[in-house]
């Protein structure tokens, strides 16, 4: 019996191996599941989003408006919640399944030319003929992260995106600080000693901190000390070498600056649960935040007293630079091109509704538009003047790095901002994060 | 001599009377219903858990992105591993995580089992209350305690305050955010063993006992030479999957801390995880699933024969 077994077991050990190797993984393969459809079929698409709550009836409504309007099309609508998002997406894709019609982040751009994931847009679904006259449906520079070696491959911004500093005007008048410049930008070191100012503590509980950002999602790490280093001169990828540098002087600054927030008071890694609940609900004075955090701060607190001010330059800038990132709409290059003409019009639908996903979202869109007389710039100032603020940072805006090791370098730079808070050696850490990115990159 | 000619003798008989699977008889007929009844958890077991496993080393050979064509870099996977600080540093957690985790689950799961063995008033209320945190799935359950840890308003912070500690910071520090994950993890695993304990208990002949009492033996002898005995299967159970259930321990470092602060309690499974589905690295995500493999393979066979050779003697 025991020779059966380990014949019997043996075998299957065979037959597996034999079974790995006859469905190696090959490149991901055509998307969106269903076969290309002949003339006159139904053409089925698969539009996938993360699940921001306002944006999922807006989604729905432009979905049945077009398929309305293209009985021969119909529309799949699947999200997908935020965290991870993007490792979703490309894990469909990787397994054959992957969407024709998707949301994406600028950064997601290198892996996703390179791999033929996207495809460049077609300008004939927009109304025009050309690709420069498709950029001139979009705001100057909006688009510029998702061209490359002069192609376009995005149908649109869904979500265009800069940081400045949202805060609680009453902490303020109840620390005795006057309101911020509402035109010129504070310095990052003013601003360090402000939030500690208005960090308040009930014995030795802190009952409110004075300046927050999500402290551990690597995205955040990079959009919020990005363009600190850049202000000083600095950059993550060395422009001549192609090799991140951890080490620099400005990084060191932007670390020690970081570091010095901490020891201050300004800022508690562990006292963040929700960015704008926090501010909401008077757990922080100061959010550094993005024109979306507008709607949903009325909605959680509509007596909350707040404003806004420029994102803080350095005093010893050489540059001024503010935070620019942006999610768009893409069509997978897997997809069949019956496929890819419904998709690009399907896009096209999605991004001339640019008033609705302001309304209804709070998504600044890059599209251009004329609603009742005014420009897109003009409606979003005219429905709260605060926000001229912040639309007047995204002149100074720069995209975040490009890396196919975007996520390795961003956790790495994260859990070096960890240590750095807890008060480990600046320059050790560095040194160790670049050993860590240097390794990434090579393999 | 004689005994063991014997004994080859009566194998070969018992061999020679087992019917053949492809026979005519009632016996063999059994065989293949038994065969087909036991088929489905086969094929189940094949494609789900042997396939993956040997895919898993397949791939662990290759350098592969998930999007792009496969290339066989042979070993480097494995040698990029041994290299990598972070990846040393996430085998060091998991085994402070498990032996934490672990030792303390294998002690009060026994000690609550103990005590629910007994019959005492509202036992049944008890033993539910108890074993409430096994029924909360581990996402609430971690969320929870992330609430709990908050060093302005969490309960255990209130707590620690109460009993005289000030500043408690259990996620934020490297000294404490892994013992804060062992702690909320011993809670959430020990209704489970206690019950697997209890039944183990409840299996344990009361004539045993009666007999020990007749003869003078206190309650401490009782439990030292009849009850422990007695569980050791139990425990051999208890203790193997317990100690792969921790080194498998994902959610609570993954919405707690990320594996934060710094790599403090970056898991082994979460940097295969963060490797694999993050960093899109699944050639080299695979070479640490297979090491890992490994380690739980050694020490599950390393238990086994401990706990064999105590049973023998």
């Amino acid at each position: 019996m025991k020779t059966r077994f380990y014949t019997l077991f043996a075998l299957l050990i065979v037959g597996a191996m034999l079974l790995s190797a006859c469905t190696m993984p090959a490149a991901a393969p055509t998307g969106g599941g269903a076969a290309p459809a002949a003339s006159g079929q139904t053409i089925e698409l698969l539009y996938m989003t993360h699940n921001h709550a306002q944006s999922i009836p807006v989604n729905e409504a432009i979905i049945a408006e077009f398929e309305a309007a293209h009985p021969n099309v119909k529309i799949t609508f699947d999200n997908a919640p935020h965290s991870n998002f993007e490792q979703k997406v490309l894990t469909a894709f990787a397994g054959g399944t992957g969407p024709d019609v998707f949301w994406m982040g600028d950064w997601m751009i290198p892996q996703l030319v390179k791999n033929g994931i996207v495809a460049p847009v077609d300008p004939t679904a927009f109304g025009v003929q050309t690709q420069e006259e498709f950029a001139d449906l979009f705001e100057p520079g909006s688009l510029d992260a998702f061209t490359v070696d002069g192609k376009i491959y995005t149908g649109g911004v869904s979500e265009y995106n800069t940081f400045s500093l949202i805060y609680d005007k009453d902490d303020f008048a109840e620390a005795g600080i006057e309101p911020l410049s509402k035109e010129t930008p504070i310095t990052w070191e003013e601003l360090a000693d402000i939030a500690a100012k208005l960090t308040k503590k009930d014995g030795d509980k802190v009952v409110r901190i004075g300046l927050e950002w999500p402290f551990q999602t690597p995205i955040w790490t990079v959009l919020i000390q990005e363009p600190m280093l850049r202000q000083l001169g600095g950059e993550l990828i060395n422009p001549e070498t192609g090799m991140p540098d951890f080490t620099q002087e400005p990084m060191v600054k932007v670390m020690e600056y970081v570091q010095g927030l901490r020891n201050a008071g300004a800022i508690d890694p562990a006292l963040d649960q929700n960015l704008l609940d926090d501010l909401a609900n008077d757990r922080v004075s100061i959010l550094i935040a993005g024109p979306w955090a507008a709607k949903p701060l009325n909605d959680i607190n509509p007596d909350l007293n707040w404003d806004t001010a420029p994102l803080p330059q350095f005093a010893n800038a050489v540059d001024r630079v503010t935070t620019l990132y942006a999610w768009a709409w893409f069509v997978s290059g897997k997809s069949s091109p019956e496929k890819q003409k419904a998709a690009w019009e399907f896009v096209n639908l999605l991004t001339s509704k640019q008033q609705e996903w302001w309304d209804k979202v709070g998504y600044v869109q890059a599209r251009k538009a004329d609603i009742n007389g005014m420009t897109l710039p003009e409606y979003y100032a005219q429905a709260d003047a605060r926000l001229a603020t912040i639309f007047a940072d995204y002149p100074y805006g720069k995209f975040e790095f490009r890396s196919p090791q975007y996520f390795e370098l961003s956790d790495i730079w994260t859990r070096a901002q960890d240590r750095v808070l807890q008060g480990e050696d600046v320059m050790t850490v560095l040194q160790e994060a670049q050993a860590q990115a240097e390794q990434a990159v090579s393999q | 001599m004689n005994d063991a000619i014997a004994a080859a003798t009566r194998r070969n008989q018992v061999k020679s009377e087992r019917p053949s699977i492809f026979g005519k008889s009632l016996a063999a007929r059994k065989m293949r219903f038994g065969l087909l009844f036991a088929a489905p958890a086969f094929i189940f077991f094949g494609l789900f858990y042997v396939y993956p496993l040997f895919r898993t080393f397949y791939v662990s050979l290759f350098s592969w992105s998930l999007l792009d064509e496969p290339r066989f870099i042979g070993v480097t996977n494995y040698v990029n591993l041994s290299n990598d600080k972070e990846f040393i540093n996430s085998i060091g957690v998991s085994f402070y995580y498990a032996i934490g985790v672990c030792v303390a689950i294998w002690v009060i799961a026994l000690a609550l089992a103990l005590m629910f063995n007994q019959t005492f008033r509202f036992r049944q209320a008890y033993l539910s209350v108890y074993y409430l945190p096994a029924v909360i799935s581990l996402t609430v359950w971690s969320l929870v305690w992330l609430f709990m840890y908050n060093p302005s308003f969490g309960l255990f912070s209130e707590f620690a305050r109460w009993l005289g500690f000030t500043n408690v910071r259990m996620l934020d520090n490297p000294q404490t955010a892994m013992p804060a994950m062992i702690l909320l993890s011993i809670w959430k695993g020990t209704p489970v063993y206690m019950l697997i304990y209890l039944a183990g208990l409840r299996a344990i002949p009361g004539d045993y006992y009666e007999a020990a009492k007749v003869d003078g033996a206190s309650a401490l002898q009782r439990l030292w030479h009849i009850t422990l005995p007695l569980l050791r299967p139990v425990f051999l159970y208890v203790v193997v999957i317990s100690i792969i259930g921790a080194f498998q321990a994902f959610t609570p470092m993954y919405l707690l801390t990320n594996g934060g602060p710094g790599s403090a309690t970056r898991v082994l499974s979460m940097f295969i995880f963060q490797n694999g589905f993050q960093f899109l690295k699944m050639g080299y995500a695979s070479a640490a699933s297979v090491i890992f493999l490994l380690i739980l393979l050694v020490f599950s066979i390393v238990q086994f024969r401990i706990l064999r050779f105590q049973q023998q003697d």
